[in-house]
């Protein structure tokens, strides 16, 4: 590279234009044992930036790219997750409830999320039912044990009429 | 001649299901629809195999269907166990039944008020 042109840098360097190609060339110019005997001077000066960690080139808006790339990698994690969450819940509520609907003043809803509540409380409502139900027997059981003890064929049949 | 006979068939086929279906479940479906009436008809599977292990119809309405659907249950009480009682204000029908395929369940609950009283009306049917 020419004097001239390392004087030109030197220039731009000092007024904090230099990209970082020029500026490795400034340290380039100055790590070979001959220069220029008026830019000797900015031997030392170089020699001690060329030991400085590299700085990136800075960009404006670099900050700003990533928060909005992070933000929506976010916002499409939360949407997939909620969309295969309420994927899975929609094929156990179809394997437990599937045929099931409600009809409210005339209008049928067969939305099994919407009605899951209706449905679980009717089948609760079945078991206490069922629970009832089970017991009646034991009422047939206590007649008929009754009439058992009754050793009169007769008056078996008038009793047996009588509850019946 | 086939299509007779396939008719034949159909009209025997509905004949059927509707005598399997007694004046309970009949009333039942006709008031489902009815304003001012909420019913439910709930089925439970099993998860794995999707086979029909209960189903539960429910119908709340208030007024005068009750009377109907008391009568029904007092009708139909000669074709299985059949109990009535009062408790806390309201009269309980109940009626059990079964068949080969399955055990079923009515209940009818009835309020006490006189002139618009508050019906529910449980069906469930167990399949074996």
């Amino acid at each position: 590279m020419r004097d001239k042109d390392i004087r030109a840098l030197i220039d731009k360097f000092f007024d904090g234009g230099t990209t970082l190609a020029e500026e490795r060339q400034l340290y380039a110019y100055f790590s070979r044992g001959k220069v220029a005997e008026d830019l000797e001077k900015y031997r030392e000066l170089f020699s001690d930036f060329a030991l400085l960690p590299e700085r990136r080139e800075s960009h404006p808006f670099r900050g700003l790219h990533r928060l909005i790339a992070g933000v929506a990698a976010s916002v499409v994690l939360v949407v997939a997750g909620y969309a295969a969450w309420n994927f899975y819940e929609y094929r156990q509520l179809d394997a437990r409830y599937a045929g099931s609907y409600v009809i409210v003043d005339g209008k049928r809803i067969d939305n099994l999320r919407e009605i899951r509540p209706m449905i679980e409380s009717a089948l609760a409502d079945a078991r206490d039912i069922e629970q009832t139900a089970a017991e009646q027997p034991q009422t047939a059981d206590i007649e008929q044990e009754l009439l058992e003890r009754i050793g009169d064929p007769e008056d078996c049949a008038r009793i047996k009429e009588l509850l019946n | 001649m086939k299509r007779l006979i396939l008719s034949l068939c159909m009209l025997v086929a509905v004949a059927v299901t509707s005598a399997a279906q007694n004046s309970i479940d009949r009333l039942v479906e006709n008031f489902s629809s009815v304003g001012n009436s909420t019913f439910t008809s709930a089925v439970e599977r099993d998860s794995k195999t999707h086979r029909i292990k209960k189903v539960v119809k429910k119908l709340t309405l208030e007024g005068k269907p009750s009377r109907e659907l008391r009568k029904a249950f007092e009708d139909e009480a000669h074709t299985g166990a059949f109990t009535e009682r009062n408790d806390n204000g309201e009269t309980v029908l109940m009626l059990t039944t079964q068949d080969e395929k399955t055990n079923r369940v009515y209940m009818l609950c009835i309020s006490d008020e006189k002139f618009y009283p508050k019906t529910e009306t449980t069906i469930i049917i167990k399949v074996k």
